[in-house]
């Protein structure tokens, strides 16, 4: 259906992004509306041998609930606890989340930094990639597939993760800025890292460079000196200096350095 | 636009009728089913001037096409209480002054039912993000943090 009718067809699950621009005439050239919502096989959080599976029309308040989430994913928890207000989180889906494609997107840093891999159904079958290259892809051209569900591996024993939203509300806000990061130490060394800044790239991104640095390293105050310089460095040379910049970047900065600190004295969520 | 037969529980009672497939749960409710109880805010999903509680869930009926909605629960302030029998919310809204003009106050009772439904003792930072999605601009939300503190606590004490 999605292949047949192109831009006139789209797929609701929450309806909590499609609804007002369906309603303000935004999308004024959608006659058909194709509800997931209540499909059972794209719904439901399990453990799976390869990881947590998370169905595309699962809610972010069933995500935030999990005990499986909050064990061991609990950034993504965090996450998805800051998007809109519970009664938003009560319909809106993580699939819907991801597949609305806003760069303010909160769940989308949270499982960047996870290493999710989203899974696709369409005409010609079913396809599995990871997420950071389906956000790349989709940039160039929106193919006619279904979002069906993500699979989160397994994070290491101890691994410290945080999420953090920069929004002009505590509550039922769009994010300004946030920052998902995750971080691995053994023996004193950074064996795995993942910085993800929200709200600040066409396509949000783990940053490659400054992870590359980190890794290897000791946690020092230094290096996380370092690390936030380098994040505002590399934030700038994907995108080039916008008008917002002048903030965002030094906030940015200030969190990676915040984060890591807090990393350091072991004042993180713990998954 | 074609109608579709919508079957709801609204307040313990079961509708099957035909509706347009535009509206939203919130459009059958005031003006199909005359229960203008819930109002319409902002209609974007931000005021939750129209939160109902659906399969047990506080949600936006903004922002939920009544169809998608088909065989489920809904329950809107009319089934809270009845005005010779209030709800204990009811209750503690109208003795700690939590309402002044009104038009927020069904959702905010919606968004409290379904709090105490899932958590009848929450603390006040619980009570604060339950409602955090629910716009007050005159009464304040001390009030009316208050009277749904209040409002769990007589229901303890009834249960109890």
């Amino acid at each position: 259906m999605l292949e047949c009718h192109g831009d006139g067809c789209r797929v609701v699950a929450g309806g909590t992004d499609i609804m007002p621009a369906l309603r303000n005439g935004r999308l004024s050239c959608v006659t058909r509306l194709v509800d997931i919502r209540r499909r059972q096989e794209l719904r439901g959080i399990k453990i799976t041998g390869d990881g947590l599976w998370i169905g595309a029309a699962t809610t972010h308040s069933e995500v935030v609930q999990s005990p499986d989430v909050r064990a061991r994913w609990p950034l993504l928890a965090e996450a998805c606890g800051r998007i809109g207000s519970k009664q938003i989180r009560n319909l809106a889906t993580v699939g819907g989340n991801v597949a609305n494609a806003s760069p303010a997107a909160d769940s989308v840093p949270a499982l960047l930094c996870l290493d999710a891999r989203i899974s696709l159904l369409s005409g010609h079958g079913k396809r599995e990639l990871p997420l950071q290259s389906y956000l790349a892809e989709r940039k160039r051209n929106a193919p006619a597939e279904l979002v069906e569900g993500f699979t989160l591996p397994f994070p290491l024993a101890n691994t410290y993760s945080k999420f953090v939203k920069v929004s002009r509300r505590q509550a039922m806000a769009i994010s300004r800025l946030s920052l998902a990061m995750a971080l691995h130490v053994d023996g004193g060394v950074i064996d795995f890292v993942r910085i993800v800044p929200g709200a600040m790239l066409a396509v949000p991104q783990h940053l490659e460079r400054v992870e590359e640095y980190l890794v290897g390293r000791e946690l020092t105050e230094d290096a996380g000196t370092e690390a936030a310089r380098l994040t505002a460095d590399v934030v700038t040379g994907i995108t080039g200096m916008r008008p917002s910049f002048k903030y965002k970047l030094t906030v940015l900065e200030g969190l990676v350095r915040q984060v890591l600190a807090q990393f350091r004295d072991g004042g993180a969520d713990h998954g | 636009m074609a109608k579709k037969r919508l079957r709801l529980t609204v307040n313990g009672t079961l509708i099957d009728r035909e509706v347009e497939e535009s509206l939203r749960l919130l459009d059958v409710l005031r003006d199909e089913l005359f229960l203008t109880g819930t109002k319409e805010g902002c209609g974007v999903g931000e005021c939750g001037a129209c939160t109902v509680i659906l399969d047990g869930k506080a949600v936006n009926s903004c922002m939920v096409l009544a169809l998608s909605a088909d065989g489920e629960v809904v329950e809107t302030v009319e089934g809270l209480g009845s005005p010779d029998r209030l709800h204990p919310l009811q209750e503690s809204f109208l003795d700690r002054h939590a309402l002044q003009c009104g038009f927020c106050t069904p959702g905010m009772l919606m968004s409290a039912k379904a709090l105490l439904d899932e958590n009848p003792r929450p603390s006040e930072e619980e009570i604060k993000k339950a409602v955090s999605g629910n716009l007050c601009r005159c009464t304040g939300y001390v009030q009316i943090v208050e009277a749904i503190k209040d409002a769990a606590r007589r229901r303890g004490l009834s249960e109890a």
